[in-house]
Protein backbone atom coordinates (compact mmCIF):
# COMPACT_ATOMS: atom_id res chain seq x y z
CA UNK A 1 0.00 0.00 0.00
CA UNK A 2 1.04 3.57 -0.68
CA UNK A 3 0.89 4.38 3.02
CA UNK A 4 3.47 1.74 3.96
CA UNK A 5 5.70 2.91 1.12
CA UNK A 6 5.51 6.56 2.15
CA UNK A 7 6.23 5.67 5.77
CA UNK A 8 9.23 3.66 4.69
CA UNK A 9 10.65 6.21 2.29
CA UNK A 10 10.11 9.26 4.49
CA UNK A 11 10.23 7.75 7.98
CA UNK A 12 12.62 10.40 9.29
CA UNK A 13 10.35 13.30 8.42
CA UNK A 14 6.99 11.76 9.23
CA UNK A 15 5.34 11.46 12.60
CA UNK A 16 2.20 9.58 11.60
CA UNK A 17 0.26 8.55 8.55
CA UNK A 18 -3.39 7.50 8.45
CA UNK A 19 -5.98 6.78 5.82
CA UNK A 20 -9.71 6.97 5.27
CA UNK A 21 -11.50 5.13 2.46
CA UNK A 22 -9.94 7.11 -0.35
CA UNK A 23 -7.70 9.64 1.33
CA UNK A 24 -4.40 9.79 3.12
CA UNK A 25 -3.21 12.00 5.98
CA UNK A 26 0.50 12.58 6.48
CA UNK A 27 1.70 14.32 9.65
CA UNK A 28 5.21 15.79 9.43
CA UNK A 29 7.48 16.39 12.39
CA UNK A 30 8.43 19.83 11.13
CA UNK A 31 6.94 22.50 8.94
CA UNK A 32 7.18 21.47 5.31
CA UNK A 33 7.52 23.46 2.13
CA UNK A 34 5.40 23.16 -1.01
CA UNK A 35 8.37 21.43 -2.53
CA UNK A 36 8.36 18.64 0.07
CA UNK A 37 4.71 18.02 -0.70
CA UNK A 38 5.38 17.89 -4.42
CA UNK A 39 7.99 15.22 -3.73
CA UNK A 40 5.41 13.04 -1.99
CA UNK A 41 2.95 13.65 -4.81
CA UNK A 42 5.53 12.63 -7.37
CA UNK A 43 6.40 9.61 -5.26
CA UNK A 44 2.75 8.51 -5.12
CA UNK A 45 2.30 9.10 -8.83
CA UNK A 46 5.34 6.99 -9.63
CA UNK A 47 3.84 4.09 -7.68
CA UNK A 48 0.58 4.12 -9.58
CA UNK A 49 2.13 2.26 -12.46
CA UNK A 50 2.90 -0.87 -10.49
CA UNK A 51 -0.58 -1.64 -9.31
CA UNK A 52 0.29 -4.85 -7.61
CA UNK A 53 -2.67 -6.02 -5.60
CA UNK A 54 -1.52 -7.09 -2.20
CA UNK A 55 -3.48 -9.71 -0.36
CA UNK A 56 -3.70 -9.27 3.38
CA UNK A 57 -4.34 -11.99 5.90
CA UNK A 58 -7.75 -13.61 6.22
CA UNK A 59 -9.23 -13.87 9.71
CA UNK A 60 -12.19 -15.57 11.33
CA UNK A 61 -14.03 -14.00 14.26
CA UNK A 62 -16.64 -16.01 16.23
CA UNK A 63 -20.02 -14.30 16.72
CA UNK A 64 -22.98 -15.39 18.79
CA UNK A 65 -26.12 -14.19 16.99
CA UNK A 66 -28.39 -14.78 19.99
CA UNK A 67 -31.33 -12.55 20.99
CA UNK A 68 -29.72 -11.77 24.32
CA UNK A 69 -26.75 -10.13 22.53
CA UNK A 70 -28.30 -9.13 19.21
CA UNK A 71 -30.93 -6.86 20.69
CA UNK A 72 -31.96 -5.48 17.28
CA UNK A 73 -31.89 -8.84 15.48
CA UNK A 74 -35.66 -9.49 15.58
CA UNK A 75 -36.62 -5.92 14.66
CA UNK A 76 -34.14 -5.86 11.80
CA UNK A 77 -35.41 -9.20 10.48
CA UNK A 78 -38.98 -7.90 10.62
CA UNK A 79 -38.05 -4.67 8.80
CA UNK A 80 -36.18 -6.68 6.17
CA UNK A 81 -39.05 -9.20 5.92
CA UNK A 82 -36.74 -12.17 6.37
CA UNK A 83 -36.16 -14.94 8.88
CA UNK A 84 -33.51 -14.28 11.55
CA UNK A 85 -31.66 -17.35 10.22
CA UNK A 86 -31.48 -15.82 6.75
CA UNK A 87 -30.17 -12.55 8.17
CA UNK A 88 -27.45 -14.39 10.11
CA UNK A 89 -26.60 -16.44 7.04
CA UNK A 90 -26.29 -13.30 4.87
CA UNK A 91 -24.08 -11.60 7.46
CA UNK A 92 -21.79 -14.54 8.14
CA UNK A 93 -21.30 -15.87 4.60
CA UNK A 94 -19.50 -12.79 3.27
CA UNK A 95 -15.76 -12.07 3.47
CA UNK A 96 -15.36 -8.45 4.56
CA UNK A 97 -12.47 -6.08 3.81
CA UNK A 98 -11.02 -3.80 6.50
CA UNK A 99 -11.07 -0.41 4.75
CA UNK A 100 -9.86 1.68 7.66
CA UNK A 101 -9.95 2.04 11.40
CA UNK A 102 -11.27 4.90 13.48
CA UNK A 103 -14.25 6.25 15.42
CA UNK A 104 -13.08 4.28 18.48
CA UNK A 105 -9.64 2.77 19.13
CA UNK A 106 -9.60 -0.46 17.14
CA UNK A 107 -12.96 0.06 15.40
CA UNK A 108 -12.79 -1.40 11.89
CA UNK A 109 -14.85 -0.09 9.00
CA UNK A 110 -15.78 -3.29 7.16
CA UNK A 111 -16.87 -3.23 3.54
CA UNK A 112 -18.67 -5.96 1.63
CA UNK A 113 -22.01 -6.13 3.44
CA UNK A 114 -24.79 -7.84 1.45
CA UNK A 115 -27.10 -5.20 -0.09
CA UNK A 116 -30.12 -6.88 1.45
CA UNK A 117 -28.79 -5.90 4.90
CA UNK A 118 -28.25 -2.18 4.21
CA UNK A 119 -30.13 -0.13 6.81
CA UNK A 120 -30.08 3.51 7.91
CA UNK A 121 -28.55 4.25 11.28
CA UNK A 122 -30.98 4.50 14.21
CA UNK A 123 -32.62 7.91 14.57
CA UNK A 124 -31.65 7.94 18.25
CA UNK A 125 -28.28 6.35 19.05
CA UNK A 126 -28.01 3.93 21.95
CA UNK A 127 -26.04 5.54 24.80
CA UNK A 128 -24.24 2.37 25.79
CA UNK A 129 -23.58 -0.23 23.14
CA UNK A 130 -21.99 -3.17 25.02
CA UNK A 131 -18.35 -4.00 24.30
CA UNK A 132 -17.84 -6.54 21.47
CA UNK A 133 -21.27 -5.95 19.92
CA UNK A 134 -21.48 -6.78 16.23
CA UNK A 135 -23.62 -4.27 14.38
CA UNK A 136 -24.84 -3.01 11.01
CA UNK A 137 -25.00 0.68 10.05
CA UNK A 138 -25.66 2.04 6.57
CA UNK A 139 -23.73 -0.11 4.10
CA UNK A 140 -21.23 -1.26 6.68
CA UNK A 141 -20.80 -3.69 9.52
CA UNK A 142 -18.39 -3.66 12.43
CA UNK A 143 -17.59 -4.63 16.00
CA UNK A 144 -17.58 -2.15 18.92
CA UNK A 145 -14.19 -2.83 20.61
CA UNK A 146 -15.20 -0.91 23.75
CA UNK A 147 -18.52 0.15 25.25
CA UNK A 148 -19.60 3.37 23.60
CA UNK A 149 -22.60 5.29 22.31
CA UNK A 150 -23.60 4.09 18.87
CA UNK A 151 -26.33 4.29 16.25
CA UNK A 152 -25.81 0.97 14.50
CA UNK A 153 -28.21 -2.00 14.73
CA UNK A 154 -26.83 -4.64 17.07
CA UNK A 155 -27.13 -8.22 15.80
CA UNK A 156 -24.72 -10.24 17.94
CA UNK A 157 -21.61 -10.32 20.09
CA UNK A 158 -18.15 -11.82 19.78
CA UNK A 159 -16.33 -13.31 22.76
CA UNK A 160 -13.03 -12.36 21.07
CA UNK A 161 -11.01 -9.32 22.16
CA UNK A 162 -10.17 -7.34 19.03
CA UNK A 163 -8.14 -4.59 20.65
CA UNK A 164 -5.76 -4.94 23.59
CA UNK A 165 -3.27 -2.16 24.32
CA UNK A 166 -1.22 -4.42 26.61
CA UNK A 167 -0.19 -6.43 23.52
CA UNK A 168 2.72 -5.42 21.36
CA UNK A 169 0.35 -5.30 18.42
CA UNK A 170 -2.93 -3.96 19.82
CA UNK A 171 -5.08 -5.46 17.10
CA UNK A 172 -4.23 -8.51 15.00
CA UNK A 173 -6.39 -7.51 12.08
CA UNK A 174 -4.81 -4.81 9.93
CA UNK A 175 -6.19 -2.49 7.34
CA UNK A 176 -6.39 -4.28 4.01
CA UNK A 177 -6.94 -7.66 5.65
CA UNK A 178 -10.15 -9.58 5.13
CA UNK A 179 -12.31 -11.32 7.68
CA UNK A 180 -15.35 -13.56 8.14
CA UNK A 181 -17.79 -13.90 11.02
CA UNK A 182 -18.33 -17.48 12.20
CA UNK A 183 -21.71 -18.12 13.91
CA UNK A 184 -21.41 -19.83 17.30
CA UNK A 185 -24.00 -21.04 19.79
CA UNK A 186 -24.62 -19.49 23.19
CA UNK A 187 -22.92 -22.52 24.79
CA UNK A 188 -19.83 -21.94 22.61
CA UNK A 189 -19.87 -18.27 23.59
CA UNK A 190 -19.92 -19.06 27.31
CA UNK A 191 -17.07 -21.54 26.85
CA UNK A 192 -14.97 -19.08 24.81
CA UNK A 193 -15.70 -16.27 27.25
CA UNK A 194 -13.80 -18.23 29.92
CA UNK A 195 -10.59 -18.38 27.87
CA UNK A 196 -7.67 -16.46 29.40
CA UNK A 197 -6.36 -14.71 26.32
CA UNK A 198 -9.40 -13.81 24.29
CA UNK A 199 -7.36 -12.23 21.52
CA UNK A 200 -6.55 -15.82 20.53
CA UNK A 201 -10.19 -16.44 19.63
CA UNK A 202 -9.46 -14.59 16.40
CA UNK A 203 -8.07 -17.22 14.06
CA UNK A 204 -6.11 -16.75 10.89
CA UNK A 205 -7.60 -18.81 8.06
CA UNK A 206 -5.49 -17.56 5.18
CA UNK B 1 19.34 2.08 42.56
CA UNK B 2 15.60 2.47 42.26
CA UNK B 3 14.45 5.79 43.58
CA UNK B 4 11.16 5.49 45.39
CA UNK B 5 8.56 7.79 43.98
CA UNK B 6 7.03 10.72 45.76
CA UNK B 7 3.32 11.30 45.31
CA UNK B 8 0.80 14.03 44.81
CA UNK B 9 -2.33 13.32 46.83
CA UNK B 10 -5.48 14.70 45.23
CA UNK B 11 -7.48 16.44 47.96
CA UNK B 12 -9.99 17.94 45.53
CA UNK B 13 -10.20 16.78 41.94
CA UNK B 14 -11.25 20.00 40.20
CA UNK B 15 -13.19 19.65 36.94
CA UNK B 16 -12.24 17.21 34.17
CA UNK B 17 -8.69 17.07 35.53
CA UNK B 18 -6.35 14.67 33.73
CA UNK B 19 -2.70 13.92 33.00
CA UNK B 20 -1.55 15.01 29.54
CA UNK B 21 1.64 15.34 27.56
CA UNK B 22 2.12 16.30 23.91
CA UNK B 23 0.11 13.27 22.80
CA UNK B 24 0.23 9.78 21.38
CA UNK B 25 1.66 9.64 17.90
CA UNK B 26 1.80 6.79 15.41
CA UNK B 27 -1.53 5.12 16.20
CA UNK B 28 -4.03 7.10 14.12
CA UNK B 29 -4.41 4.10 11.81
CA UNK B 30 -5.59 2.08 14.79
CA UNK B 31 -8.22 4.70 15.50
CA UNK B 32 -6.41 6.04 18.56
CA UNK B 33 -6.77 9.83 18.97
CA UNK B 34 -3.61 11.89 19.52
CA UNK B 35 -4.87 13.40 22.83
CA UNK B 36 -2.44 15.67 24.68
CA UNK B 37 -2.70 19.15 26.20
CA UNK B 38 -5.59 21.30 24.95
CA UNK B 39 -3.49 24.49 25.21
CA UNK B 40 -0.09 23.25 24.18
CA UNK B 41 1.54 26.68 24.49
CA UNK B 42 0.54 27.09 28.15
CA UNK B 43 1.55 23.51 28.97
CA UNK B 44 4.97 23.92 27.36
CA UNK B 45 5.49 27.15 29.30
CA UNK B 46 4.73 25.40 32.62
CA UNK B 47 7.13 22.59 31.75
CA UNK B 48 9.98 24.88 30.70
CA UNK B 49 9.68 26.87 33.95
CA UNK B 50 10.59 23.82 36.03
CA UNK B 51 13.33 22.74 33.65
CA UNK B 52 11.38 19.93 31.97
CA UNK B 53 11.43 19.05 28.30
CA UNK B 54 8.24 20.19 26.59
CA UNK B 55 6.88 16.64 26.37
CA UNK B 56 6.86 15.97 30.14
CA UNK B 57 3.48 14.89 31.50
CA UNK B 58 1.61 17.44 33.61
CA UNK B 59 -1.76 18.07 35.22
CA UNK B 60 -4.48 19.68 33.09
CA UNK B 61 -7.64 21.02 34.72
CA UNK B 62 -10.76 22.70 33.34
CA UNK B 63 -12.40 25.85 34.83
CA UNK B 64 -12.22 24.50 38.40
CA UNK B 65 -8.66 23.76 39.69
CA UNK B 66 -7.74 20.77 41.87
CA UNK B 67 -6.29 20.95 45.39
CA UNK B 68 -3.12 18.92 45.83
CA UNK B 69 -0.71 17.79 48.56
CA UNK B 70 2.91 17.04 47.63
CA UNK B 71 4.64 14.32 49.69
CA UNK B 72 8.23 15.43 48.97
CA UNK B 73 10.16 18.53 47.83
CA UNK B 74 9.96 19.63 44.22
CA UNK B 75 9.36 22.64 41.99
CA UNK B 76 6.06 23.34 40.28
CA UNK B 77 4.77 25.96 37.84
CA UNK B 78 1.21 26.86 36.94
CA UNK B 79 0.03 28.35 33.66
CA UNK B 80 -3.14 28.90 31.66
CA UNK B 81 -6.32 29.80 33.49
CA UNK B 82 -4.61 30.95 36.72
CA UNK B 83 -4.23 34.20 38.64
CA UNK B 84 -2.60 32.99 41.84
CA UNK B 85 -1.09 29.83 43.23
CA UNK B 86 -1.54 29.31 46.95
CA UNK B 87 1.08 27.15 48.67
CA UNK B 88 0.44 26.68 52.42
CA UNK B 89 -1.36 30.05 52.53
CA UNK B 90 1.41 31.92 50.68
CA UNK B 91 0.42 33.41 47.33
CA UNK B 92 2.54 33.15 44.21
CA UNK B 93 1.93 34.27 40.65
CA UNK B 94 1.36 32.01 37.67
CA UNK B 95 4.08 31.41 35.07
CA UNK B 96 6.80 31.28 37.69
CA UNK B 97 8.67 28.38 39.28
CA UNK B 98 7.64 27.70 42.89
CA UNK B 99 9.55 25.63 45.48
CA UNK B 100 7.32 23.07 47.18
CA UNK B 101 8.35 21.64 50.53
CA UNK B 102 7.43 18.24 51.85
CA UNK B 103 3.72 18.03 52.69
CA UNK B 104 2.82 21.37 51.09
CA UNK B 105 -0.77 21.98 50.07
CA UNK B 106 -1.31 23.66 46.70
CA UNK B 107 -4.49 25.33 45.53
CA UNK B 108 -5.12 27.80 42.72
CA UNK B 109 -7.26 30.82 42.02
CA UNK B 110 -8.62 30.53 38.49
CA UNK B 111 -8.66 33.56 36.19
CA UNK B 112 -12.04 32.72 34.64
CA UNK B 113 -11.30 34.32 31.31
CA UNK B 114 -9.78 31.09 30.07
CA UNK B 115 -10.72 27.40 30.32
CA UNK B 116 -7.67 25.17 30.78
CA UNK B 117 -4.96 25.39 33.43
CA UNK B 118 -1.72 23.46 33.90
CA UNK B 119 0.41 22.39 36.87
CA UNK B 120 3.85 21.08 35.97
CA UNK B 121 6.12 19.28 38.41
CA UNK B 122 9.89 18.99 38.03
CA UNK B 123 10.73 15.77 36.15
CA UNK B 124 7.11 15.33 35.05
CA UNK B 125 4.24 13.27 36.44
CA UNK B 126 5.29 9.60 36.33
CA UNK B 127 1.98 7.86 35.59
CA UNK B 128 2.43 4.85 33.25
CA UNK B 129 3.25 5.35 29.58
CA UNK B 130 0.85 3.54 27.26
CA UNK B 131 1.76 3.34 23.56
CA UNK B 132 4.49 5.94 23.98
CA UNK B 133 2.49 8.59 25.84
CA UNK B 134 1.22 9.40 29.33
CA UNK B 135 -1.84 11.28 28.03
CA UNK B 136 -4.95 9.90 29.67
CA UNK B 137 -7.63 8.63 27.30
CA UNK B 138 -10.58 6.38 28.07
CA UNK B 139 -10.01 2.87 26.71
CA UNK B 140 -6.25 3.34 26.38
CA UNK B 141 -5.01 4.32 29.83
CA UNK B 142 -6.44 2.75 33.00
CA UNK B 143 -7.44 6.16 34.33
CA UNK B 144 -8.95 8.97 32.32
CA UNK B 145 -10.01 11.50 34.93
CA UNK B 146 -8.41 12.56 38.23
CA UNK B 147 -10.60 11.55 41.18
CA UNK B 148 -10.49 12.76 44.77
CA UNK B 149 -8.13 10.69 46.90
CA UNK B 150 -5.96 9.22 44.13
CA UNK B 151 -2.21 9.70 44.06
CA UNK B 152 0.01 10.78 41.18
CA UNK B 153 3.67 9.70 41.25
CA UNK B 154 6.66 12.01 40.63
CA UNK B 155 10.39 12.09 41.38
CA UNK B 156 11.25 14.25 44.39
CA UNK B 157 14.29 16.50 44.02
CA UNK B 158 17.16 15.17 46.07
CA UNK B 159 19.71 17.97 46.26
CA UNK B 160 18.49 21.47 46.59
CA UNK B 161 18.59 22.91 43.12
CA UNK B 162 17.76 26.55 42.63
CA UNK B 163 15.10 27.47 40.15
CA UNK B 164 14.06 31.06 39.86
CA UNK B 165 12.45 31.29 36.50
CA UNK B 166 9.50 33.34 35.49
CA UNK B 167 8.00 34.28 32.16
CA UNK B 168 6.29 37.53 31.38
CA UNK B 169 4.37 37.57 28.17
CA UNK B 170 1.79 39.70 26.53
CA UNK B 171 -1.68 38.42 27.34
CA UNK B 172 -3.32 36.81 24.39
CA UNK B 173 -5.57 39.54 23.12
CA UNK B 174 -8.92 37.82 23.63
CA UNK B 175 -8.97 36.57 20.37
CA UNK B 176 -10.28 38.37 17.55
CA UNK B 177 -8.77 36.05 14.97
CA UNK B 178 -8.37 32.31 14.62
CA UNK B 179 -5.83 31.49 11.91
CA UNK B 180 -6.81 28.79 9.45
CA UNK B 181 -5.76 26.99 6.29
CA UNK B 182 -8.18 25.71 3.66
CA UNK B 183 -9.36 22.19 4.48
CA UNK B 184 -9.41 19.29 1.98
CA UNK B 185 -13.13 19.84 1.18
CA UNK B 186 -13.00 23.66 1.14
CA UNK B 187 -14.05 23.59 -2.49
CA UNK B 188 -17.44 22.15 -1.57
CA UNK B 189 -18.24 25.68 -0.38
CA UNK B 190 -19.77 27.97 -3.01
CA UNK B 191 -17.84 31.13 -3.92
CA UNK B 192 -20.16 33.18 -1.68
CA UNK B 193 -19.72 30.72 1.18
CA UNK B 194 -15.94 30.81 0.75
CA UNK B 195 -16.13 34.57 1.25
CA UNK B 196 -18.56 34.52 4.14
CA UNK B 197 -16.58 31.97 6.16
CA UNK B 198 -14.02 34.66 6.97
CA UNK B 199 -16.50 37.55 6.96
CA UNK B 200 -18.87 36.13 9.59
CA UNK B 201 -18.22 36.35 13.33
CA UNK B 202 -18.40 33.09 15.27
CA UNK B 203 -18.15 32.21 18.94
CA UNK B 204 -17.70 29.04 20.96
CA UNK B 205 -20.80 27.37 22.38
CA UNK B 206 -21.20 25.53 25.68
CA UNK B 207 -20.95 22.27 23.71
CA UNK B 208 -17.24 21.79 24.14
CA UNK B 209 -14.91 19.20 25.58
CA UNK B 210 -11.59 17.56 24.80
CA UNK B 211 -13.10 16.08 21.61
CA UNK B 212 -14.37 19.25 20.00
CA UNK B 213 -15.86 22.72 20.22
CA UNK B 214 -19.15 23.48 18.52
CA UNK B 215 -19.46 27.04 17.22
CA UNK B 216 -22.38 29.41 17.57
CA UNK B 217 -23.79 30.99 14.46
CA UNK B 218 -24.76 28.21 12.17
CA UNK B 219 -23.33 28.20 8.70
CA UNK B 220 -25.46 27.15 5.69
CA UNK B 221 -26.94 23.63 5.76
CA UNK B 222 -25.82 21.27 3.00
CA UNK B 223 -26.27 17.79 1.56
CA UNK B 224 -22.66 16.94 0.68
CA UNK B 225 -21.32 13.73 2.09
CA UNK B 226 -17.79 12.42 1.79
CA UNK B 227 -16.28 9.00 2.30
CA UNK B 228 -14.93 8.74 5.85
CA UNK B 229 -11.56 10.52 5.89
CA UNK B 230 -8.80 11.20 8.44
CA UNK B 231 -9.24 14.03 10.94
CA UNK B 232 -6.80 16.04 13.05
CA UNK B 233 -7.00 18.32 16.07
CA UNK B 234 -7.93 21.67 14.56
CA UNK B 235 -9.99 20.30 11.67
CA UNK B 236 -13.26 22.23 11.18
CA UNK B 237 -16.15 19.95 10.21
CA UNK B 238 -19.26 21.25 8.44
CA UNK B 239 -22.29 19.17 9.46
CA UNK B 240 -25.35 18.80 7.18
CA UNK B 241 -27.43 21.00 9.51
CA UNK B 242 -24.82 23.76 9.05
CA UNK B 243 -23.10 23.49 12.39
CA UNK B 244 -19.34 24.03 12.49
CA UNK B 245 -17.33 21.83 14.85
CA UNK B 246 -13.67 22.49 15.61
CA UNK B 247 -12.13 19.14 16.49
CA UNK B 248 -9.83 19.14 19.49
CA UNK B 249 -7.15 16.83 20.93
CA UNK B 250 -9.38 13.80 21.65
CA UNK B 251 -11.18 13.98 18.32
CA UNK B 252 -12.10 10.72 16.65
CA UNK B 253 -9.59 9.85 13.95
CA UNK B 254 -11.99 9.48 11.02
CA UNK B 255 -15.15 11.28 10.00
CA UNK B 256 -17.62 11.72 7.16
CA UNK B 257 -18.40 15.45 7.34
CA UNK B 258 -16.65 17.84 4.93
CA UNK B 259 -13.39 19.20 6.40
CA UNK B 260 -13.60 22.81 5.29
CA UNK B 261 -10.87 24.43 7.41
CA UNK B 262 -7.77 23.45 9.38
CA UNK B 263 -6.64 25.60 12.31
CA UNK B 264 -2.99 26.66 12.54
CA UNK B 265 -1.10 25.05 15.43
CA UNK B 266 -1.25 28.08 17.74
CA UNK B 267 -4.91 28.66 16.86
CA UNK B 268 -5.83 25.28 18.38
CA UNK B 269 -4.45 26.45 21.73
CA UNK B 270 -6.21 29.81 21.33
CA UNK B 271 -9.66 28.36 20.62
CA UNK B 272 -9.25 25.87 23.49
CA UNK B 273 -9.04 28.84 25.86
CA UNK B 274 -11.67 31.02 24.20
CA UNK B 275 -14.48 31.70 26.67
CA UNK B 276 -18.04 30.93 25.67
CA UNK B 277 -19.59 33.72 23.66
CA UNK B 278 -16.39 35.59 22.76
CA UNK B 279 -16.60 36.60 19.12
CA UNK B 280 -13.87 35.78 16.61
CA UNK B 281 -13.26 35.69 12.88
CA UNK B 282 -11.42 33.04 10.89
CA UNK B 283 -8.40 34.51 9.14
CA UNK B 284 -6.24 32.91 6.45
CA UNK B 285 -2.65 32.08 7.26
CA UNK B 286 -0.72 34.07 4.72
Amino acid sequence: MVKALILEALSEQIQDCANGYNSLLVIYKKTVSENDLKLVEAFCASRKRNTKITHGNIWEVPVCYHDSFGIDLQTLATVKKMEVETLVQLHSSVTYTVFCKGFLPGFMYLGGLDKRLFIDRKAVPLLKVPQNSVAIGGKQTGVYPTESPGGWHIIGRTPAILFDVSKKIASKISMGDTMKFKPITLTDYIKMDRVNDKTKLITQIG
Amino acid sequence: MVKSLAEIVVKESGLSTSIQDLGRFGYLSEGIPISGCMDRLAAERANLLVGNSNDAALIEWTVLPPKLIFSAPTYIACSGNTINVIVNNFEFGCDTSIYISSGAEVSLRPAQNEIYGYISVRGGVQTPKVLGSRSWFSGITDQFMVKKGITLPYHAITNKIQLNSAIKFKLRSVSSFIKVYKGPEFNLLSIEQQKSITALAFSTSQLRDRMGVQLVNDFDPHTHSILSSPLLPGTVQWTPSGKLIVLMRNAQTIGGYPRILQLAVEAISAIAQLPQGALFHFKWVV
